[in-house]
């Protein structure tokens, strides 16, 4: 038996998701571009809800949170320029392996600097207000229309401009775009700056709306690479389905009642990952489909 | 301060049996995994549980390690022909799921307060004979581990797994069972990785579910890279440098002004920075495995 109603379901699978999407919309772009998959990903996101925190002091909290975005970028851009170019040479493993000693040092600063209680940005007490059936707090609100309008825009972004035709083209095959005469240095670079900006604005958003910790970022990885392996790395469309599939799942799983004894709310990411071993066994290579098949 | 090194020591010990056990398939196989402290967990407590239950310390021993091969053989067969990235994120998702399982089920696993009194190997001595003793099996497990890990290194699987590494199409078209190989190499992994852990929950006398954490593994893989992907020799070199420089920096809040949170996350700082430094300036470690000529 499910105990809660359609509404609230969907508005829990929106919030989460949200989350999840914008997140494994740029981890997906960057594999497509670059084939890395970068593990320090999710530190985009908690970078920037700990600058937004920081700065939350000095400007009123839209300001902070675009200056939060944009130091989180300017990092990346920095990690991608000292640590990321030279290991991609070396290989995808190796590059790998160092995205998650990244990912090791920043959540380290970040609890060095800030210790490991929850942060967050000083707020009043909110109002939860019932939307389409469903109750939501306004920062829930807000969260979803933030992140849904990120994810159209950078969708069309990808879609209707010569810059998208690019990223489109590096994607499909990077040498045929280079002797094309597409300047793959800076495809890539901006595909780095968007993918960072997207995952800043998601952490962004989860530390408004409830809290932020040193390991915000990392506790999402799982989720993220499953929604991103699901829906095929690289594939855009395909991630935003899955991020929201993987939520409406989580949702529905949660909601479960067998005769009054429920799954109990710790087991959420495990419901994620259980998605991903089931979809790494039955399709090995992920969605994409298999490029070489063993007889 | 004897007692002090002597327990560095056999943390040395145990994290050297681990990151051979991940040196085997990651050097040998090619596989990076991000989860092989969940194969530590099955033996921890698989010799926790046993040990409560009354069933003897080596017999939970002998089970975990039993256990941990026949998941390892098992992921190696379900994982097949998972390309490195689909790899490392399906152990990883593996060993958060044990540990969610562990942190769970308070009835077996003790939940999140894990399970105190699991009795020693050795029976029970005191003071200084205790740590003796204690080290001595340290060593002699750790000796065992290195000495299969030898012979691993020397057999014809070992050969196999190195051509894999170097070039997977091309072992297969040697006529090397790929999937096979790799399944074989993760059930000895498993099984290695699990002596270790049972071995540390029957010394410390306790297992948790805070030493399942990915960040253990991230300390094993960076005694690898340290050491050299895919050297015996490089995995313990990798153990004893990085084990003192995270477990021999505690002593730090002595004279640092900081919360205990600030200085556990600088002795984190530490081992990430070593990782990212060796992988940008020495990316083959200390020990590199060169191409060699074997006798077939």
């Amino acid at each position: 038996m499910i105990t809660q109603q359609p509404p609230e379901l969907i508005a829990d699978a929106l919030v989460r998701g949200s989350t999840i999407a914008l997140l494994a919309m740029g981890l997906t772009l960057v594999y497509a571009t670059m084939r890395f998959a970068n593990v320090a990903h999710l530190e985009f996101a908690t970078v920037g809800a700990y600058a937004t925190i920081s700065l939350s002091g000095v400007f009123i909290v839209p300001v902070a949170g675009i200056i939060g975005a944009v130091v989180a970028v300017a990092l990346g851009a920095a990690v991608y320029e000292l640590v990321f170019r030279r290991l991609l040479v070396m290989g995808e493993m190796p590059a790998m392996i160092g995205s998650l000693a990244v990912s090791v040092v920043v959540q380290a600063v970040i609890q060095l600097a800030y210790g490991s209680r929850p942060r967050n940005v000083p707020h009043e007490l909110e109002q939860v207000s019932t939307v389409l059936g469903a109750d939501m707090t306004p920062s829930q609100v807000q969260l979803v229309a933030v992140s849904v309008s990120a994810l159209v825009l950078t969708g069309a972004l990808l879609r209707w401009t010569p810059l998208g035709r690019k990223v489109r083209a590096v994607a499909a095959n990077a040498e045929l775009a280079r002797v094309s005469g597409v300047g793959e240095r800076r495809v890539v670079a901006t595909v780095w700056a968007i993918a960072g900006g997207l995952a800043a604005i998601s952490g962004i958003e989860l530390a408004l709306e409830s809290s932020a910790t040193p390991a915000l970022g990392f506790n999402l990885l799982l989720p993220v690479f499953s929604a991103a392996i699901v829906g095929g790395l690289g594939s855009v469309l395909g991630a935003v389905i899955a991020s929201y599939g993987v939520a409406l799942l989580e949702a529905i799983v949660l909601a479960l009642d067998f005769d009054g004894s429920a799954i109990p709310v710790s087991y959420r990411p495990a419901i994620g990952f259980a998605f991903l071993i089931l979809a790494l066994i039955f399709r090995p290579r992920g969605l994409l489909g298999a490029k070489v098949r063993i007889v | 301060m004897f007692d002090y090194f002597a327990w560095i020591a056999i943390l040395v010990c145990c994290y050297a049996m681990i990151a051979i056990s991940l040196t085997i398939q990651s050097g040998g196989g090619g596989m990076i995994n991000l989860g092989q402290v969940a194969f530590v967990g099955i033996g921890g407590y698989s010799v926790a549980i046993f040990s409560r239950a009354g069933l003897g310390v080596w017999a939970g021993l002998l089970a975990g390690a039993v256990i941990a091969a026949g998941a390892g053989y098992l992921l190696g067969r379900l994982g097949r022909t998972l390309g490195g990235v689909y790899w490392a994120i399906t152990t990883l998702a593996v060993a958060e799921l044990l540990r969610l399982i562990i942190s769970n089920t308070d009835t077996v696993t003790g939940g999140m307060q894990g399970l105190g009194d699991v009795a020693p190997l050795w029976g029970e001595l005191h003071g200084t004979a205790n740590t003796l003793a204690r080290l001595a099996m340290a060593l002699a497990f750790l000796a065992a581990v290195v000495l299969a890990g030898v012979h691993l290194d020397r057999s014809q699987l070992g050969r196999s797994l190195r051509i894999i590494r170097e070039n997977e199409p091309l072992a297969a078209a040697l006529g090397i069972d790929v999937v096979s190989a790799k399944s074989r190499v993760l059930a000895l992994s498993g099984a290695a990785a699990a002596l270790a852990g049972g071995f540390h929950a029957s010394d410390i006398s306790f297992v948790g579910p805070d030493q399942l954490l990915p960040f253990q593994t991230f300390l094993a893989l960076t005694m690898v890279v340290i050491g050299g992907l895919g050297r015996i020799t490089g995995a313990v070199v990798g153990a004893v440098i990085v084990e003192a420089i995270y477990d021999g920096t505690r002593f730090f809040r002595d004279f640092l002004d900081l919360a205990s949170d600030q200085i556990a996350a600088l002795r984190i700082l530490l081992v990430g920075v070593i990782m990212l430094g060796f992988l940008l300036l020495r990316p083959k470690g200390i020990i590199v495995d060169h191409p060699r000529r074997v006798r077939v």
